[in-house]
């Protein structure tokens, strides 16, 4: 094998391909391309393995965004949580292909939090995980990844607009940090850069990898973690066709096993390999960001895909649990989501040029699941066949802060002086006309009063569902990484976060990812 | 015809009967070429959306055949109406707060394939287009990793 290839190169053959190596690496986004590139660079032998496909730089720059999204995004951009209860169904964005999602990214890059990081240390137990004890690794992560601010000549209209809404009703945007260089603001960022100028883990940690010797074969499905007695020993899976079909088995024999998978992917495998059983917290505990945006309608044209997708944020409202984040979406989704159909449909979209996007998350309780497949009966069982099966369940405050985040941007946009706004609730708000509301409107509607389930929701930031902790009762994998009652298999991805972080994650998985690999160049690999 | 066939060309009559309705202008309905490339389009993104999300989203298409006709009294399926009934029945189908979520995943995915084509863009004045040969070469090849190039503090 070369440093870097498609399974699709080995289906030539029906035999089963065997590999062994000291540490097999499952997934290449932002946490398995850090912990690939450090144990790398120490002398181990790292293969790494993508269920996704390889795509350049040049080839990202080619595709239309639908394109990308067929072929980088999972489920084509169509996962979803299931809502249990008063909940809206969600939207669960994830990259598949080699980088994972940081190909995808805005390239937005927040430290964790203090207060959650000493939530982390006081309240779960993990004394490591403290403020000042996370320096180094957020130090590190950002002078790899090239962290800088967005300047203001980079700020769309759309936010620019914003903020000034946001100035005369007495708050700030601050800009963003993101992992670019020589960004010129085209708005790809969420179907790859096709400049090479956001700096995802395919162009810093994976070539960094490669170079100490690791191989990352793409386009291989890991279905199986092999154990032997308490001690893993591997993982096993099927080599993927050009249409995702599972076609040559394989075997990787492993001294070590880490999985990096994703807050969906990484439960959903353990959950498969039978290593569900007597850790109860395994799939639980799923946080996602619930995300909302809101549109305002200007009389002067916005055109607000020119500039940075993501420049700048807020905090002004943390405390009652929102961040506020700049964003935008393409200007056809942007058309789809204005209400009519033939020449109401034409008319409206005719007026994406005057429209002002701004959005913002939930710093959210744990309400999400992740299931198992077995524990699934019938139908539920078939439709989780090839992907997890996800429910959430919001909670009565995540429901608030929702209204209140839908006000505050709607206020904001009215300030800035929006002729209207148009806010993500399916079927129209009553009064609306043509979708949007006037400023007297938003102040007369009680959002709390709006069914949950009618609100169009999205999420890019599935967490904790593994989550780490003192207690093999309350959580799935120990301080170090390792999963409760079984050696040598470590969880290094977004899922072991302890609980919401309320900010754009990539860093914060970064940075444990390095901890965590920092503590295992240091750890003997035992015999095969 | 197999059962898969069947679905796929159900599928591609009912989409073609939205999509028809859905980007009709006061000229009448957009070239019918264009028509039919977005709903290739959107049937190949359905390929690579893996068999849950493309049972879902033909579920939903099918509601919308069945249901949209009944909102203005009249006999499913929609793509027995003319364009103006389908038009009418959509319309109210996306005003039933029950029902628009249907119509949203089918109007989101047809509107975001269609207005990638250049001539719909530029209708709502949103076309711009990247240049993306302007910079630098692939780092995660075998030559690459090979050769070494700069620093990955750096990588590039």
């Amino acid at each position: 094998m070369t440093a870097a290839q498609s399974g699709r190169e080995l289906l030539g053959s029906k035999d089963e391909l065997t590999l062994q190596t000291d540490v097999v690496v499952v997934g290449s986004g932002a946490s398995g391309a850090v912990v690939a590139a450090e144990l790398a660079e120490a002398g181990q032998q790292v293969l790494i393995l993508e269920e996704g496909p390889h795509i350049s730089p040049q080839e990202l720059g080619r595709l239309r965004p639908s394109q990308t999204i067929r072929r980088a995004w999972r489920e084509a951009g169509m996962s979803f949580a299931v809502p249990v209860g008063e909940t809206p169904a969600i939207n669960v964005m994830m990259g598949r292909c080699v980088g994972g999602s940081s190909v995808m990214t805005g390239g937005v890059c927040f430290r964790t939090p203090d207060e959650v990081l000493h939530e982390w240390a006081s309240e779960h137990g993990l004394t490591g995980l403290a403020p000042d004890r996370m320096i180094p690794y957020f130090e590190e992560v950002e002078r790899r990844s090239h962290v800088e601010l967005v300047p203001a000549e980079l700020r769309s209209r759309s936010t620019v607009l914003f903020a000034q809404g946001a100035e005369r009703l007495g708050y700030a945007l601050q800009p963003n940090r993101r992992n670019t260089k020589d960004c010129d603001g085209c708005s790809r960022c969420n179907f790859g850069c096709p400049h090479q100028a956001k700096w995802s883990v395919d162009l810093t940690y994976l070539p960094r990898a490669a170079r100490a010797g690791a191989t990352l074969l793409s386009d291989c499905l890991v279905e199986r973690v092999l154990t032997h007695g308490e001690q893993a020993i591997g993982v096993s899976g099927r080599l993927l066709d050009e249409h995702n079909q599972r076609r040559r088995r394989f075997t990787v024999r492993a001294r070590r096993v880490i999985l990096a998978c994703g807050g969906l992917h990484t439960p959903r495998l353990l959950l498969d390999s039978g290593l569900g059983e007597g850790r109860p917290a395994v799939g639980r505990n799923l946080t996602l960001h619930p995300s909302f945006r809101v549109m305002a309608r200007f009389d002067e044209p916005v055109n607000g895909w020119r500039g940075a997708l993501q420049s700048a944020h807020s905090h002004a409202f943390s405390h009652e649990r929102i961040t506020l984040m700049s964003v935008f979406v393409p200007a056809g989704v942007l058309a789809a989501t204005l209400p009519g159909i033939g020449p109401a449909h034409a008319r409206r979209a005719a007026a994406v040029p005057h429209l002002a996007v701004f959005g913002g998350m939930v710093h959210d309780d744990a309400g999400g699941r992740v299931h198992s497949r077995s524990a699934l009966l019938g139908l539920g069982g078939l439709l989780a066949r090839r992907e997890p099966l996800v429910t959430y369940s919001l909670s009565g405050r995540d429901r608030r802060a929702i209204s209140r985040l839908l006000r505050v941007l709607g206020e904001t946009f009215f300030a800035a002086g929006a002729r209207e706004v148009i806010l993500p609730v399916l079927g129209g708000v009553p009064g609306a006309r043509e979708g949007g509301i006037t400023a007297d409107q938003l102040r007369a509607l009680d959002l709390d009063r709006i069914p949950a389930r009618r609100l169009e929701c999205a999420s890019q930031h599935p967490l904790g569902s593994c989550r780490m902790g003192t207690t093999a009762e309350r959580s799935v994998v120990d301080p170090s990484g390792q999963l409760w009652g079984l050696r040598e298999l470590f969880i290094v991805d977004g899922s072991i976060l302890p609980s919401s972080l309320g900010v754009n994650p990539q860093i914060s998985v970064m940075a444990m990812a390095t901890r965590l690999a920092w503590q295992l160049r240091e750890r003997p690999l035992p015999e095969l | 015809m197999s059962a898969t066939q069947l679905a796929l060309s159900r599928t591609r009559r009912s989409l073609r009967a939205v999509a028809e309705a859905l980007f009709s202008g006061a000229a009448g309905p957009p070239p019918a070429e264009r028509l039919d490339w977005a709903v290739a389009e959107v049937l190949d993104l359905l390929r690579h959306a893996g068999a849950r999300s493309r049972l879902l989203f033909q579920l939903c298409l099918l509601l919308i055949s069945w249901l949209a006709p009944l909102w203005i009294f009249r006999l499913p399926p929609l793509r027995r109406l003319s364009a103006a009934d389908r038009i009418r029945a959509l319309s109210r189908l996306e005003d039933s707060p029950a029902c628009a979520s249907l119509v949203l995943a089918c109007k989101a995915v047809l509107c975001m394939v269609y207005y990638e084509e250049e001539a719909a863009a530029r209708a709502i004045a949103a076309y711009e287009p990247c240049h993306p040969e302007r910079r630098r070469l692939p780092l995660l090849t075998p030559q690459v990793a090979a050769d070494g190039p700069a620093d990955a503090g750096g990588a590039r």
